[in-house]
């Protein structure tokens, strides 16, 4: 009654609909339940009868992998509002996420430099001549961290809707590549002050994406910006990418590769 | 192999309001309350028995339906029974139902209300 192909192939159809390893065990399990209460049911209607009847396989009664399958990836789609709507979650919402997440690092920036200036760290008048290169190193990619981190954080939670509501790859890959053709164009310059009130911070969005000018790094005053370098300019839009890749490839190691059947439940070879 | 005929669109929230309905009598896991559909409505309801599962889920996301974990004869059985939420949707539902029932009724036995006047 419990066919081991009828069983795999529905463990497969459950992954392919990306649902949760969690959601997937606890329906496998009752299912299985369910073809086993099905095979008792088919025993004890034997024992009772005299005229034979022909045999109602598991799949026939319980449903077809993929009819079943399908609905549970649909239930499980429409259970929140952002399953339900993934037009708006996946396509329109990345930009004001994205805006919201530039408002958000430059009160983080804002915050931090209030927060120096307390500490008695102020970088007013601070320049290159009186660093070491390995602190502007540091500090470079500081900066670099704090410009990727509205698009790095957007992509995750872009990536952790897409896999929550079991949308798939589609839609996860859709709304990464959103938030990559935003960050190639944007561009954000930071001029730390050689005397009160001279410092800089401009951000926005350039075209072409991959334009460059290092003007200022000739100056003394420390300064950084993501159209300085050209790699940096590739690298940084393949950020939000780079983070799709890994909940993929991090989903993709989650699903069964070889479906196993319990070993309490008896299985035949065909039905 | 035979594939399971389903009940038409229309049925849509039909299962549910069974569903709410039974377990609000007693806890039952799925396979009973497919048999208990199948004997309450003299086998008229019918749907691929594995969709009851999704439902379930559903409702129980939506905290209409508690669900418990048992181990019987070495095999997991998740047991479900409708919350305080569920009756109160189950009430809900149930009053609907009846509006739609006597909706329907009253056209298909012809009540003359809304009827066009011939000239």
């Amino acid at each position: 009654m419990v066919d081991r192909n009828w069983h795999n192939q529905l463990q497969r159809e459950l992954a392919r609909q990306g649902l949760p390893r969690r959601y997937c065990e606890r329906l496998m399990d009752e299912l299985l339940d369910h073809a086993l209460c099905l095979k008792e049911e088919t025993v004890a209607m034997e024992a009772t009868k005299t005229e034979r009847t022909a045999p109602v396989s598991a799949a026939g009664r319980i449903g077809e992998p993929e009819e079943l399958a399908r609905a549970a990836g649909d239930e499980y789609r429409r259970r929140s509002w952002l399953g339900r709507h993934p037009k708006i979650t996946f396509l329109a919402a990345p930009l004001p996420m994205l805006v919201l997440g530039w408002i958000l690092s430059l009160l983080a920036f804002v915050g931090i430099s209030k927060l120096a200036e307390l500490l008695g760290a102020d970088p007013t008048g601070v320049t290159k001549s009186m660093v070491s290169s390995t602190t502007l190193v540091i500090m470079e990619v500081a900066f670099y961290a704090w410009a990727a981190a509205p698009f790095v954080l957007t992509a995750c939670l872009l990536c952790w809707a897409a896999q929550r509501t079991a949308r798939g790859p589609k839609w996860m890959l859709a709304a990464c590549t959103i938030v990559t053709l935003v960050a190639a164009m944007y561009q954000v310059e930071t001029v730390l002050p050689t005397k009160p009130g001279n410092g800089k911070l401009a951000s926005g969005l350039g075209f072409p994406p991959w334009a460059t000018h290092a003007a200022r790094a000739e100056t003394e005053a420390i300064s950084f910006a993501t159209n300085r370098h050209l790699p940096g300019r590739i690298l940084f839009p393949l950020l939000p990418l780079t983070v799709c890749g890994l909940f993929l490839w991090r989903n993709s190691r989650r699903t069964p590769q070889q479906p196993v059947l319990p070993q309490s439940v008896p299985a035949t070879a065909s039905h | 192999m035979t594939r399971k005929r389903t009940n038409p669109d229309f049925l849509n929230g039909v299962p549910e309001l069974l569903i709410l309905q039974l377990l609000s009598r007693r806890s039952m896991y799925g396979y009973e309350i497919v048999q208990e559909i199948k004997q309450s409505t003299g086998q008229v309801l019918e749907f691929g028995e594995g969709c009851i599962y999704p439902l379930l889920h559903k409702l129980e996301s939506q905290k209409l339906l508690n669900s418990e974990s048992r181990v019987v004869s070495g095999r997991k059985r998740v047991i479900y029974r409708t919350s305080a939420a569920g009756k109160k949707r189950l009430a809900t539902s149930q009053e609907n139902w009846r509006r739609i029932v006597a909706a329907v009724g009253s056209v298909l036995e012809g009540a003359t209300h809304g009827r066009p006047e011939l000239a």
